[in-house]
């Protein structure tokens, strides 16, 4: 099945971020595909390069970088991002800023779009 | 229209910014042609509220945005009359969406009940919750 993920919150303050991180790792070992995830809203912020947690807590940024090693589709919303200070200098290698019409595509494209 | 797409919208009108950048999206989505319904319920059937004036606290608000959703093409708004009754606020309270197009009538969002929203609900391929 074909999913794209929308995440609406920030990193660490809530748990939205951690729970669309473990559904999308749950979710590619039962072979589904990632079509892309969106940030909007505070959800943008987890783009931020810059995230660094202390060394025994998860690392999210980490986590959304590897994503985008992989070849995801991952977009952080261009109005959204301004908003709050995500710009390409400070958004993590591999997530693109795009806006609102990719979220369409990407709908368009998916079985099941999920947002947390 | 091969796909049906809902925005339903909970949250209070200026507590977050969250139905602020939910009027954004649903432009797109009309403008993508995703077959999209827009639903307002629990605190933010208060976003459609005619007496709503944000120049006190600042910021810029939605409200013209929302009395232009018909000129947008986001034609399929609904308000959830539960939550309306619930709330104590009148359909006459809330702003016209825009003009008819042939009869410059205006045009105001139809209030639905919660039985109703989940029988639309039942009929989307996505649903998108603000």
């Amino acid at each position: 099945m074909k999913i794209s993920i929308i995440l609406l919150k920030g990193p660490y303050q809530h748990q939205s971020s951690d729970t669309a991180r473990l559904f999308i790792e749950s979710a590619l070992k039962k072979g589904h595909e990632i079509q892309g995830v969106f940030f909007y809203q505070d959800g943008v912020l987890n783009a931020n390069k810059h995230m660094d947690p202390p060394q025994d807590d998860r690392n999210l940024g980490k986590f959304w970088q590897q994503l985008a090693e992989k070849n995801n589709e991952m977009i952080v919303c261009i109005a959204a991002g301004k908003r709050r200070g995500i710009n390409e200098e400070i958004c993590i290698p591999g997530i693109k800023i795009s806006g609102l019409g990719q979220l369409a595509k990407m709908i368009k494209n998916s079985d099941r779009v999920i947002t947390f | 229209m091969s796909q049906k797409m809902m925005i339903m919208i909970h949250k209070t009108p200026h507590g977050t910014i969250a139905v602020h950048e939910a009027v954004e999206v649903m432009f797109i989505m009309a403008a993508y042609e995703m077959g999209l319904s827009v639903v307002f319920t629990d605190d933010a059937v208060l976003s459609l509220l005619k007496s709503q004036d944000t120049t006190d606290i600042g910021i810029k608000g939605f409200v013209n945005s929302l009395k232009a959703l018909i000129d947008w093409d986001v034609t399929q708004v609904y308000v959830d009359s539960n939550a309306l009754e619930q709330r104590n606020v009148l359909s006459d309270q809330l702003i016209s969406i825009g003009n008819d197009e042939e009869t410059d009538e205006p045009v105001y969002a139809s209030a639905i009940n919660r039985k109703e929203i989940r029988q639309m609900m039942s009929e989307q391929n996505h649903i998108l919750s603000f």
